[in-house]
């Protein structure tokens, strides 16, 4: 008999956008595949999506070449621009490595966004799922980070320079 | 607390039950037993209930507690494996109110004649509608519940 893992995983990052930005990040699949892949050799593809309570996400990912993990994430609970409550199953040939409850909170800090994904997780011994969601998660977030605070950099950067254009006019 | 705050918790309960793995997952699989543990109970009054434990499936049902709040519950098997674990993901609605979404997992595991049921709920509980703790005497409750049922069946065979 195989046992199951229970651990808790939680993740904090600032970003330079508001909840509505960051949600929209989350709520896209296109955004989504991205800055979901934690590293240039790990591929992503949604087999099927539909982002609303009671919808289902299916995509496939793994190392580039061999998707070999099937997700799927089912939609509980959204608050738009404030909340979203999934569960997610992961499986690699037909077998269940492990099921997680995630919570994704947009908490907002003046232009700013507080994001905290809660990611609750049941893992089959042995699977090692609990540090690869430690990881894959991890980075995905920092993708996330770099993705949108690379973004507000370069929109300051737009209004610096016009600003400098119409003083020199 | 404010509305949008969530709290997570995890807790487990560990109970034996003197009858063999297969005898306590038929009591989750078969409706009209789980419904007189699960369901029924003094002071709760059932206005809907749809039981459908399979992979996949979803269960629905509605209840007040001695002529309070409505209260829905919302259910979803992710994984079953027969007489061994099964893990669902459900939902506690009040009055169309969220108060909270957990992970539960459920492991049949032998021990002797009998069998050690391990139920592990892992839940995102909004806005001090709820608290695990609550939750857990809730919980608690019901193994007891099924305790009960499995010595009537044993009685009535």
């Amino acid at each position: 008999m195989t046992a199951i893992a229970h651990e808790t995983l939680r993740f904090e990052r600032r970003l330079d956008a508001s909840p509505r930005r960051v949600f929209a990040a989350f709520a896209d699949p296109e955004a989504r595949m991205r800055w979901g892949v934690p590293s240039p050799r790990v591929g992503l593809v949604y087999l099927a999506t539909d982002f609303r309570v009671g919808g289902l996400d299916v995509s496939r990912c793994g190392p580039k070449g061999d998707l070999k993990f099937q997700v799927e994430n089912r939609y509980h609970d959204i608050v738009e621009d404030s909340r979203i409550i999934s569960s997610e199953i992961v499986g690699c040939d037909g077998s269940l490595l492990s099921v997680a409850l995630i919570t994704v909170e947009f908490r907002t800090d003046g232009d700013r966004t507080d994001l905290v994904v809660t990611d609750q997780l049941a893992a089959i011994e042995g699977s090692e799922m609990i540090e690869g969601a430690r990881a894959g998660m991890g980075a995905a977030l920092d993708n996330l980070v770099r993705e949108i605070n690379g973004e507000a950099a370069s929109n300051a950067e737009v209004v610096r320079r016009s600003a400098a254009k119409n003083r020199e006019g | 607390m404010s509305e949008r705050s969530v709290t997570h918790a995890t807790f487990r309960i560990e109970r034996f039950y003197d009858f063999p793995p297969a005898t306590v997952f038929a009591a989750y699989a078969d409706p009209t037993s789980r419904r007189r543990w699960f369901v029924e109970g003094e002071g709760w009054e059932i206005e809907s209930c749809e039981l459908n434990f399979r992979e996949g499936a979803s269960e629905h049902s509605t209840f007040r507690f001695r002529g309070g709040p409505l209260i829905r519950n919302d259910t979803i098997y992710l994984d079953v494996v027969e007489n061994q674990r099964f893990i669902f993901a459900y939902a506690m609605v009040i009055e169309g109110s969220r108060i909270s979404t957990s992970l539960g997992t459920v492991e049949l595991i032998p021990e002797g004649k009998g069998t050690r049921h391990v139920y592990t709920e892992q839940g995102a509980y909004l806005g001090g509608f709820d608290n695990a703790a609550q939750r857990e005497e809730g919980c608690r409750q019901l193994y007891e519940a099924l305790a009960r049922e499995l010595e009537q069946q044993r009685k009535a065979a």
